[in-house]
């Protein structure tokens, strides 16, 4: 058989099981989307930049759990994807990124359309290729599947020369499917040791993070030892719905914007069991004064975050899944009445407060009443500023892989193309894009995709003409002077996504907005849905950066 | 031996890495990021392809064990041991610096 080597990326792609891939053409990978126009097996999504591209790979990939692949091409087509390849490192998303390179003689010529890709994508993805041989690809493409869904998931980027593409490969040594590299094994005398540590707590906290999420059954398992050791549990924004919003034992989101009463749980907890978390800063606050009297017991399946910001009294370096599992069987059942009480008292009197969630004009109010028109089947997406914030603590979410959210990087732009993702991805589920005004505009052009696509669709736009977060920051810790942060102009939101060709609604004009915002959710196909919101609101409680989690500002009754 | 050599958080390690053009590239880029100085560095040619040793005298206010769990987690670096501040590149290294003052 002879295949050049951009027909041997198809087929091993195809091998991989892929079915769509986003992406934009250019010179230096055109041999591969010629050989790409032929494959039977894989749908191509055009999108407008490249950037979108890689969120709407990331989307593919949150809402399945599946390594998902985004193409470009070589220059500026590269560095428009290194913001989602970031993305993707920061929140330990599988993708693969293909990117077309000049020809192998004109590397580092300074050549039109030419950047060190390798260089350039090398802090920011778990392994980096560049592909010297069409021979190599039989090796270097399982590879990077393995690679992105392997331990905790992440990004590879695989660099082609155009030459290489072209290159004729006679002797194909097909791969055996990639399979999934072995994670090691929990530790059993730690296991025994955490077990030990969880039977004998008084106030014990289960602290989720997004490792929860990736590993496969870990949210069951968390939950059920949740259960069974009546233990309260606090989620990162990563892990958010692995604990039913409603469920007794929950405590909702920890840190920069929880509620009073989750972060004055931890104050008191007298042992944190953190499970696939990092202790990252916007869930710890000050680290060294988080949770300071708890002995701690540290799951993950990265070695390297054990000890990274806190040590810990027991550290297990695995799979969550498998640890908890095997945790499970030392633990004895307990009820804890005298901390649950207290911890319903904690609650009660420190509530979280969300004013006006009556009223679908206000922030809270909008956001509970698009959850009033959908059920927990529906995909939650979200932008990054004071709207994502807003709906994490007030969207009643119920199960893992519902949420998709940019937590570690926090990029605005994240959410439209993101949700075309998981919308492609889930085709049969309806899935809402919560975004701002701010956030909106960095991938706007994306809704020519989503139109294209007729994704099942609906963003639902905050509107205060601000670049919210950052107001708020300004009015708390800059003396109140704002700068920077109003636009100044109005845009015509609804008429803009008219102009790309997607249903509107006007919020503001509508004089029954619910009874329009249900029938524009229950409507096929993508629509916005705008609403003006007071630029004045604030999200609460709010830690201020660097403080301790018990240094919270508003959200007091 | 200067003081800032024998700071606690220094320490030797020695790494069997892929033999890769990209591999120092790839562990300065890590080291710089995660403010692990490197203050010396032996990478002789390789005796076993195509993997190599490579011995890094580390300082960083990091335990030594984070610094292995972070470049280990690099695709090129297959083993990392610890070594004690007996170790000769240490020395060596102090030496240098001797005779450089």
């Amino acid at each position: 058989m002879r295949l050049t080597g951009a027909q041997l990326v198809v087929a091993l792609l195809e091998q991989q099981g892929i079915t769509t891939v986003a992406g934009i053409p250019g010179g230096a990978i055109l041999p591969l989307y010629d050989a790409l126009s032929q494959s039977r097996r894989i749908r191509h999504v055009l999108t407008r930049h490249e950037q979108g591209a890689g969120f709407i790979a990331q989307g593919m990939a949150r809402a399945s759990g599946r390594p998902a692949v985004c193409l470009a091409s070589s220059g500026p087509g590269v560095t428009n994807l290194l913001t989602a390849v970031a993305d993707a490192m920061l929140d330990s998303i599988p993708l693969v990124a293909i990117t077309g390179q000049v020809p192998r003689a004109l590397l580092g010529t300074d050549a039109f359309q030419e950047v060190d890709t390798y260089g350039l994508s090398m802090s920011i993805t778990k392994h980096n290729f560049l592909v010297r041989s069409a021979q190599e690809l039989t090796r270097v493409i399982p590879r990077a599947f393995a690679i992105a869904s392997s331990g905790r998931p992440g990004p590879v980027w695989i660099d082609i020369p155009k030459d290489v593409q072209t290159e004729v490969c006679e002797a194909i040594e097909w791969p055996a499917a990639s399979p999934v590299l072995p994670a090691p094994a929990p530790q059993v005398q730690a296991v025994a040791r955490a077990a030990e540590l969880i039977n004998q707590a008084a106030r014990p906290v289960l602290y989720l993070g997004g490792g929860t999420v990736h590993s496969r059954g870990a949210a069951e398992l968390a939950l059920a030892l949740a259960e069974l050791a009546s233990l309260p549990c606090t989620m990162t924004l990563m892990a958010l719905g692995v604990v039913p919003h409603d469920h007794p034992l929950s405590l909702g989101m920890l840190g920069m914007h929880a509620a009073r009463y989750t972060n004055l749980v931890l104050e008191e907890c007298d042992l944190l069991i953190a499970v696939g978390a990092r202790f990252d800063d916007r869930a710890t606050g000050d680290p060294k004064r988080f949770c300071e009297s708890a002995k701690i017991v540290h799951i993950d399946i990265d070695a390297a975050e054990l000890g990274k910001i806190r040590t810990s009294d027991v550290s297990i370096g695995a799979d969550v899944a498998a640890t908890l599992k095997q945790l499970l069987r030392h633990i004895e059942p307990r009820t804890r009445a005298r901390w649950r009480a207290r911890v319903t008292e904690l609650k009660r009197h420190f509530p979280l407060l969300m004013p006006r969630q009556d009223d679908p004009r206000s922030h809270y109010g909008l956001i509970r009443a698009v959850a009033s028109c959908v059920d927990e089947r529906a995909l939650i997406c979200t932008d990054v500023g004071q709207h994502q914030m807003w709906v994490a603590q007030a969207y009643p979410l119920r199960r893992p892989r519902q949420w998709l959210t940019s937590g570690g990087l926090g990029t605005m732009g994240f959410g439209l193309p993101a949700a075309i993702g998981a919308a492609l991805a889930e085709p049969r589920r309806t899935v809402i894009c919560f975004t701002g005004d701010g956030s909106l505009l960095m991938n706007i052009q994306e809704l020519a995709t989503a139109a294209e696509q007729r994704v099942n669709l609906k963003i639902v736009l905050l509107n205060n003409q601000s670049l919210g977060l950052v107001q708020q920051q300004q009015s708390l810790f800059y003396g109140e002077r704002r700068y920077a942060s109003r636009y100044h102009t109005d845009v015509d939101f609804p008429a803009l996504a008219r102009g790309f060709g997607i249903q509107a609604l006007d919020l503001d004009e509508c004089a029954e907005p619910l009874s329009a915002l249900r029938d524009a959710v229950k409507t096929a196909g993508p629509c916005l849905i705008h609403a003006s919101i007071d630029a004045e609101a604030k999200v609460f409680p709010m830690v201020p950066p660097g403080a301790a989690n018990r240094e919270m500002i508003g959200g007091l009754q | 031996m200067n003081a800032h050599l024998t700071h606690s958080s220094t320490t030797v390690l020695e790494l069997t890495v892929s033999d890769h053009p990209s591999v120092l590239a790839r562990l300065t880029s890590l080291c710089s990021r995660r403010a692990y100085t490197i203050g010396a560095m032996l990478y002789p040619p390789a005796a076993r392809l195509p993997e190599r040793q490579l011995w890094l005298l580390v300082h960083s206010n990091c335990a030594a064990e984070q610094i292995a769990q972070q470049l280990l987690k690099l695709e090129d670096v297959r083993a990392v041991r610890h070594h004690g501040p007996e170790h000769p590149l240490l020395q060596l290294a102090a030496e240098q610096v001797d005779h450089a003052e």
